[in-house]
């Protein structure tokens, strides 16, 4: 499973000629299933389904077939019942179901390419009737299930592209495109560090472009195949196949034709020397609306204002209420339409190193209107959180509901990865999913036979209010260390800073074209976590310099022999050497239990062994230069260690199972395990501590109390006593 | 039914049957139930054991009510919810009365003395004892002195109590705390002391403070408008009384107990003083008996000025005051009122102390001499002040007909407040009754003019000036009590906008000269008056739940139970410790709610023009005809009570339609609107004004008298009430009087003996009401200085209320409250009457009435 890339699943293969003349042609076959993500039943009372696909700005469509692979009810009337397929509205075919009903079938409807867009909608009805008169039209026994085998086929043919910078990022990623982003980088053989750091920018970029769908940045020293790419070169350092461009007097972004073919573009990010590069990188990052034509200098890039922590796009504001308004991706996404409503979905980053008491909970402010349910008995609205059942409103026919507050719980607890959590929470952190299912009972058709009613079925609406908030101000920002669920998650620590100007990268000498891979991967998951470019981050091949610099250390390929010790959690060593630590699962748990306890989690077993076959890690510790610092290395000695270490970090689900202070990669799966020194970043104000240490001591407070009443009240006394002494005597004032 | 039944059970059954529909109006339906319903219980139950039969027996007064009533088709509801009432509230014992304090000896020393006293009589004796007590216990006190580890432990349990106020729990470990620190209270209260009330007081602020900090912390939702505007006005209520509640504490930390000092025993040593009975428009008969009282005064005739200060400039005071032989000054103008008549009198007398009553207060003939020896001790004293006694009942005392076995409304003020204030050097001028330094009020220009309330202000500037003053706790003097509720509520309104006014053009915060305890002595007295709004918020906050859903306090009902109960549990036990002998638990709330509505008004008003409002003068020595109900002044009430009527009917829909998730905080806020809805009735009852036909307030006492007859024979009785023009006696046995009859009445004054000449006017088996027949000026001295003047009686009156017990006291509450809707519902027209009339017949019957 590891092993698959993910953008394989929906792609076939292009069958691309090398005919320069002849545009390439691909064939795309799209499971109708994955395109709906559920499985397809239409009804008498879900009559419709739609189907949403996109199709690549750079691509257009020559032919298109729908493979349909369906079974009607057999209960279905010959003459009346029908599937109807819709594109993009219009009516593109209709599958009669006479004969054969209750047995597999299959369909093949063509579909008009001129009538295919950008967006697509491609949309199944079924009219289904299993009497001529007296109908109950949601009666069970209509129904047609469309096959798993069902597939949209598609043929597309690449267009030649103009040299246009003021399409960026098209043609290099496409949002009408759902697969991760593919996107090599060519660099110039031994990059020198600042080449590696705006390839870094230029990857972070690419990254929070790419955002959910995932990204991928292989790197050549050579021309990349006939794919779109990027290219880095500086007057004294090219590619080969750039040798002979003319030099450049300044910072340059240039896109040129692939030299084999015009259907693909290269991306030139030029410059007279490295700190050109960089600028251009950063040029490219934070002013691409500036740019046009087909070659752009850049003269001066000037971030004005530095960035403050936590201020990533993409993370929910923690010094305010942050109003649902605020959370919108896409225009129409608080509201929604139809007989049946999908789910209102609204996702949301909460920075992972909230310090959350066991039962905090956070307030949602929730208002929505809706139109008013024919009956109201069962009529409700579900909220969930990660897919998980929160709480349920009744729908009256007032159309507007406002219940005041909901609670959601905000867990800190996963974190640690002690335990598997399945209640309704917020993860920090993680990308969360808060879904609103306003589901209508619906009351159609007669439930007394012989006795028709006509019922027009009127589409329902439903909106959430954007002013509803969600407040997370007033969590101090701590947490407890290591914790490689944020890294892998939130790009934490490293993104507490978006622009990571906090972060320093150290990479190895001479970094393989794997580690730089690993490193623009990374850099570009970073970015997409953040929603904002990494515009600042710095480089160094030197841990010495590290010492110096006050930074989160993000390290590739292996530590230095220096900060290994025998504590050192795991180290991968020549010859395929391997030594690990482990703590038991009952200390990692016991140690999870209380978030201001930083003992160490103690290790009770050591292995060093020899093997082949790959084995990569990610190790989180403490930085060993300043407090509060981490470092977090991506360990890998060799290329096929370096080649699993990418191929799983490119892997959602796999991320998913990285927590702990290391993770262990084999091509098996991936261990996670807590062990070793821990400490805290952040910073707790020091009533909060208190106070969270003493919630749990009701006897002891109350004995507190019981004494300091007594000592002020016995103060009391003796001053009252002399007062009113003084007082009644003679001799007053 | 003959086949079921023996013909004697059957007999039995159609006597009461008959005897229902017959003698007692039943209708057939009604009577058959009832027959059906005995016959049940006789079949059923072995109603003729003794342990029924005795049930029967001691529910059988209770019961007499219903029994008088024609037989209704829900009697069964009616007995069945008097028998829950009977068992869950154990009906109320008689309270015992006590009369061996009334009852107490005259004094012993013999000597005959002439009117009107030359040679005073040694109260100073006594004086001297009590001083000595004091000074001894003075000298222990002052032998430790101030060390520095004890700061550093206060330093450290102030650390520790920001600890306990902030600390957050969850509901559980909360709700250990609270059981904790409730079961600390419980175990303190019982300790005798005064460090056992200082601990509870300490522990009942923290508790208070944790309260307030968590609502102001945990409790307020920003989100939704009206919830933070309804949540922040409660929130601002709930501030003031937390403020009012730790003030007072402040206040009555440790109340002085002053005792009177002694006088030099050369009574030539003894200074002058102006005694000045200011009146504007009170009748002859209210000012005769305080003029007379002063005249017996007991103190060297030469040195006594007595001035009466007539606003009224009235012929028939003139000619009085010459009779009797004491000053009449009157002036001009009526500029400020009292203040300026007794500034104008200042200017035309020149003793160098000044004694001030209300026309109304008889002062005893030991004033003078209990209340002078502090300001010769203390050369600084401007101000002696002594309590204010009232013989009359007030208002709330009348109408609710709980005279003398409860203490008053203004108990509380000079039982403890005042004498607290005292402490802190901040017991304040209350307008009569006390004495005060010439010199030290010709330095502050003379009572303050500025405010309707001159008293107050007065001692406001005396304290700025530096000068002291104290109270004596012995009630010297007593007067009537305002007569009706407007009149009562028209003073309160008085006292309310003059302190507003103060606290606006005077506030005792800012300006020079006062310590910071006498600061925020006088800001409580002030901040006091401003509980109208408050008050008004908190009889409505639940109805903002209830009615407009809106979460006033943005918490979990169980979390607002767990904070909120120990706060009022707490201050509850420590003011019930505290003023237990001075105000009965939950009776502040009735008398806030009264008055809630009327002040809230004029200090609002006040407070944003101080110099707006004229004087009202209280109005004392009415008459009230009949019974009536005040519609006027109940209007408010009864709009609140609509207002929370509604919010029960609200609390009832939501229960039943509401989301599940609300139903204990419907419940909270339904308990609460229940609990508003017996404040206001108490309210109600208060308004429904009880009938007060004698012009001349009988005062209850039980005196040792005696009776001579025409024949020479003489018979020792017992005085149990008296009044101006006469008397009412216990005799020993009956028969010895008639109507008409002349006889001397014999009473003890100071050990001689004084023969009054009267005449019977009404006799009641042992019980006889005198008249006294006209006395000459002499006799009428000595008549009022063997009753109204007598030394001890107020004081001995105050000891005989009884201590508080809180829950009792609720109880009382429930029954005023429940009462004043019957009220309501005696004056109610008769259209509204039937319906609730009957719906109030199921509300259970106490078992003692009061009389």
């Amino acid at each position: 499973m590891l092993a698959g890339w993910a953008l394989a699943s929906a792609t076939a293969a292009s069958a691309a000629t090398p005919d320069d003349a002849t545009p390439p042609i691909t064939h795309r076959n799209l499971p109708l299933t994955e395109l709906t993500r559920s499985p397809i039943e239409l009804t008498g009372l879900v009559a419709t389904q739609r189907i949403d696909f996109g199709v690549r700005n750079d691509r257009l469509v020559t032919g298109a077939v729908l493979d349909l692979h369906y079974t009607p009810s057999p209960a279905l009337l010959d003459e009346l019942s029908q599937l109807k397929v819709y594109l993009n509205d219009e009516v593109v075919g209709v599958v009669s179901l006479a004969p054969d009903r209750g047995k597999p079938q299959h369909a093949r409807v063509a579909l008009d390419p001129r009538l295919i867009r950008d967006y697509n909608r491609l949309r199944l009805a079924l009219v289904g009737h299993y009497k001529e008169i007296c109908e109950n039209p949601v009666h069970t026994s209509i129904w047609l299930d469309v096959g798993d085998q069902s597939r949209l086929e598609l043929t597309e043919q690449a267009l030649p592209l103009a040299n246009a910078l003021a399409r960026l990022p098209r043609p290099f990623f496409d949002t009408r495109d759902p697969n991760p982003l593919d996107l090599p980088i060519v660099l110039p053989r031994a990059p020198t560090l600042g080449m590696q750091r705006a390839g870094g920018i230029v990857a972070s970029w690419f990254g929070t472009l790419a955002d959910w769908r995932g990204q991928h940045f292989p790197v050549t020293f050579d021309l990349p195949p006939r794919q779109h790419a990027v290219v880095l070169a500086t007057n004294d350092a090219r590619p080969d196949f750039l040798a002979d461009y003319p030099p450049v007097d300044g910072p340059t972004l240039e896109i040129i034709s692939h030299p084999e073919t015009p259907y693909a573009k290269l991306l030139l990010i030029l410059g007279r020397h490295d700190d050109d590069l960089v600028e251009a990188a950063r040029a490219l990052a934070l002013g691409d609306v500036l740019l046009r034509g087909q070659s752009a200098q850049i003269d001066e890039v000037d971030p004005l204002t530095p960035r403050q922590p936590y201020d990533a796009p993409k993370w929910v504001p923690t010094d305010r209420p942050v109003s649902l308004k605020e959370l919108v991706e896409y225009p129409g996404q608080l509201q929604v339409e139809g007989e049946e409503l999908d789910p209102i979905e609204v996702n949301l980053r909460v920075p992972p190193d909230l310090f959350v008491w066991e039962d905090d909970l956070i307030d949602l402010d929730l208002g929505y209107r809706y139109t008013p349910p024919a009956t109201e008995e069962g009529s409700r609205l579900d909220v969930a959180i990660n897919g998980e059942f929160l709480r349920s409103f009744p729908l009256s026919g007032e159309g507007s509901g406002n219940p005041g507050s909901l609670e959601v719980p905000l867990l800190q607890d996963w974190l640690g990865g002690g335990r598997k959590v399945a209640i309704p929470a917020l993860r920090l952190g993680a990308a969360n999913r808060l879904s609103f299912a306003f589901n209508y009972a619906n009351r159609v058709g007669g439930a007394e036979p012989d006795r028709c009613i006509t019922v027009t079925r009127v589409p329902n609406r439903a909106a959430l209010d954007t002013s509803s908030t969600l407040d997370f101000s007033g969590y101090p920002h701590y947490l407890r260390m290591p914790a490689l669920r944020t890294f892998a998650t939130a790009g934490f620590p490293f993104s507490r800073l978006a622009d990571l100007s906090q972060t320093l990268v150290v990479m190895p000498p001479s970094p393989s074209a794997e580690q730089l891979s690993s490193l623009f991967d990374t850099l570009g998951r970073i970015g997409a976590q953040t929603g904002y470019p990494g515009v600042a981050v710095r480089l160094t091949d030197d841990w010495q310099q590290a010492r110096d610099v006050d930074a989160d250390i993000l390290a590739f390929g292996s530590l230095p022999e220096s900060l290994e010790t025998h504590q050192t959690v795991m180290a991968l060593g020549p010859d395929a050497r391997s030594r690990l630590r482990l703590a038991s699962r009952d200390a990692e748990i016991a140690a999870q239990r209380e978030p201001l306890d930083d003992s160490a989690v103690p290790a009770d077993r050591q292995v060093t062994l020899s093997a082949h076959g790959p084995l990569a890690a990610v190790l989180e510790r403490q930085s060993p230069f300043f407090e509060a610092r981490s470092v977090v290395a991506l360990l890998a000695a060799e290329p096929a260690d370096q080649r699993l270490l990418n191929q799983t970090l490119a892997t959602p689900s796999a991320l998913d199972q990285i927590s702990g202070s290391v993770a262990v990669i084999r091509d098996s799966g991936i261990t996670s395990n807590s062990v070793g020194e821990r400490y805290y970043v952040g910073h707790l104000p020091w009533t909060t501590w208190l106070w969270y240490h003493l919630s749990r001591h009701p006897w002891l407070i109350a004995a507190i109390a019981g004494l300091a009443v007594l000592i002020v009240a016995l103060l009391l006394w003796q001053i009252l006593r002399r007062l009113a002494t003084r007082r009644l005597s003679d001799d007053e004032e | 039914m003959t086949l079921l039944l023996k013909p004697r059970a059957l007999s039995g059954l159609r006597r009461h049957y008959r005897d229902l529909r017959q003698r007692r109006g039943a209708g057939p339906v009604t009577a058959w139930l009832y027959c059906a319903l005995w016959l049940l219980g006789w079949t059923l139950l072995r109603l003729e054991g003794p342990a029924w039969q005795w049930l029967l027996r001691r529910l059988a007064p209770t019961l007499r009510p219903l029994q008088r009533r024609r037989p209704g088709i829900a009697d069964p509801l009616r007995y069945l919810i008097q028998f829950l009432w009977l068992i869950l509230l154990r009906p109320r014992q008689p309270r015992p009365r006590t009369a061996e304090h009334d009852a107490a000896p005259p004094r012993t020393e013999a000597r005959r003395r002439h009117l009107p006293s030359a040679i005073p009589i040694p109260w100073q004796r006594h004086i001297a004892g009590l001083a000595k007590r004091f000074d001894a216990k003075a000298r222990a006190a002052h032998s430790g002195h101030a060390n520095w580890p004890l700061w550093t432990m206060g330093a450290l349990a102030a650390l520790m109590m920001a600890l306990v106020i902030t600390q957050p729990f969850t509901l559980g470990a909360q709700a250990i705390f609270v059981v904790l620190l409730a079961g600390i209270a419980l175990l303190v209260q019982r300790i005798p002391g005064r460090l056992a009330a200082l601990t509870l007081i300490v522990l009942s602020a923290t508790v208070s403070c944790r309260y307030l900090w968590w609502r102001y912390t945990a409790t307020l939702n920003w989100n939704d408008p009206l919830d933070v505007t309804c949540g922040l006005l409660l929130l601002g209520a709930e501030t003031y009384t937390w403020l009012i509640l730790l003030l007072g504490y402040l206040q009555t930390l440790w109340p002085l107990n002053r005792p009177p000092a002694a006088l030099p025993d050369d009574t030539t040593q003894w200074p002058v003083v102006d005694l000045m009975i200011p009146t504007y428009d009170e009748s002859l008969e209210v000012v005769r008996p305080t003029v007379l009282a002063a005249l017996g005064i007991d103190w060297p005739h030469d040195k006594l000025r007595i001035h009466l200060l007539d606003d009224g400039r009235r012929p028939a005071f003139r000619e009085f005051a010459a009779a009797v032989g004491v000053g009449y000054i009157t002036r001009d103008d009526h500029r400020h009122a009292k203040a300026g008549n007794l500034n104008h009198a200042l200017t035309v007398t020149d003793a160098e102390f000044v004694a001030v009553f209300d026309s109304d207060h008889v002062p005893q003939r030991s004033f003078l001499q209990m209340t002078l020896g502090w300001f010769l001790r203390d050369p600084r004293l401007a101000l002696l002040q002594t309590p204010h006694h009232f013989f009359s009942p007030d208002p709330f005392e009348r109408n609710l007909g709980h005279f003398r076995r409860m203490p008053n409304e203004n108990t509380l003020f000079y039982g403890l407040v005042q004498d607290g204030n005292d402490l802190w050097n901040a017991s304040f001028f209350c307008g009569s009754c006390a004495v005060l330094r010439r010199a030290a009020l010709e330095s502050i220009g003379g009572f303050a003019v500025d405010t309707v309330t001159e008293d107050a202000h007065t001692s406001l500037r005396l304290h700025r000036q530096g000068f002291t003053s104290a109270y004596l706790r012995l009630p010297q003097a007593a007067g009537l009590a305002t007569e009706s509720l407007a009149a009562h509520i028209g003073q309160r309104i008085r006292w309310a906008r003059g302190m507003a006014q103060i606290f606006r053009l005077d506030n005792p915060l800012t300006g020079p000269g006062l310590s910071a305890a006498q600061r925020l002595c006088y800001l409580n007295a002030m901040l006091h008056f401003f509980s109208g709004v408050p008050r008004l918020i908190f009889l409505t906050a639940p109805l903002a739940f209830l009615l407009l859903h809106a979460y006033i306090i943005y918490a979990p009902a169980v979390a607002i139970l767990l904070y909120v109960m120990p706060h009022m549990l707490h201050s509850g036990i420590t003011n019930a410790r505290l003023q237990g002998h001075y105000r009965h638990s939950f009776w502040s709330e009735v008398y806030e709610a009264v008055l809630a509505w009327y002040i809230a008004r004029p200090t609002t008003a006040a407070l944003l023009n101080p110099r707006k409002g004229t004087f009202n003068v209280t109005a004392k020595g009415g008459l009230i005809d009949e019974n009536y109900f005040d519609w006027t002044i109940s209007r408010p009430y009864l709009l609140l009570i609509a207002l929370n009527l509604a919010g029960v009917a609200a609390a009832v829909w939501r229960l039943y339609a509401g989301p599940t998730d609300e139903v204990a905080t419907v419940l909270v806020s339904l308990a609460w609107t229940f609990y508003n809805l017996i404040i206001l009735g108490g309210a109600v009852a208060v308004a429904a004004e009880a009938r007060q036909v004698r012009r001349r307030h009988r005062v209850e006492v039980a005196l040792p008298a005696a009776i001579e007859l025409a024949d020479g024979h003489a018979y020792p009785c017992t005085l149990h009430d008296y009044a101006e023009g006469g008397v009412g006696l216990s005799l020993p046995r009956a028969g010895l009087l008639a109507v008409d009859q002349k006889v001397s009445l014999l009473l003890r004054c100071d050990a001689r003996e004084q023969a009054f000449e009267a005449r019977v006017t009404n006799v009641n088996g042992a019980r006889a009401g005198l008249e006294l027949a006209p006395m000459t000026l002499p006799e009428h001295i000595d008549y009022i200085q063997s009753t109204f003047s007598r030394a001890d009686t107020w004081t001995l009156w105050r000891e005989s209320i009884p201590e508080d017990r809180p829950m009792q006291s609720f109880a009382d509450i429930l029954s005023l409250g429940l009462e004043g809707y019957r009220r309501l519902l005696l004056h109610a027209p008769p259209t509204l009457r039937a319906p609730l009339a009957w719906l109030g017949s199921f509300v259970p019957h106490r078992e003692t009435r009061r009389a």
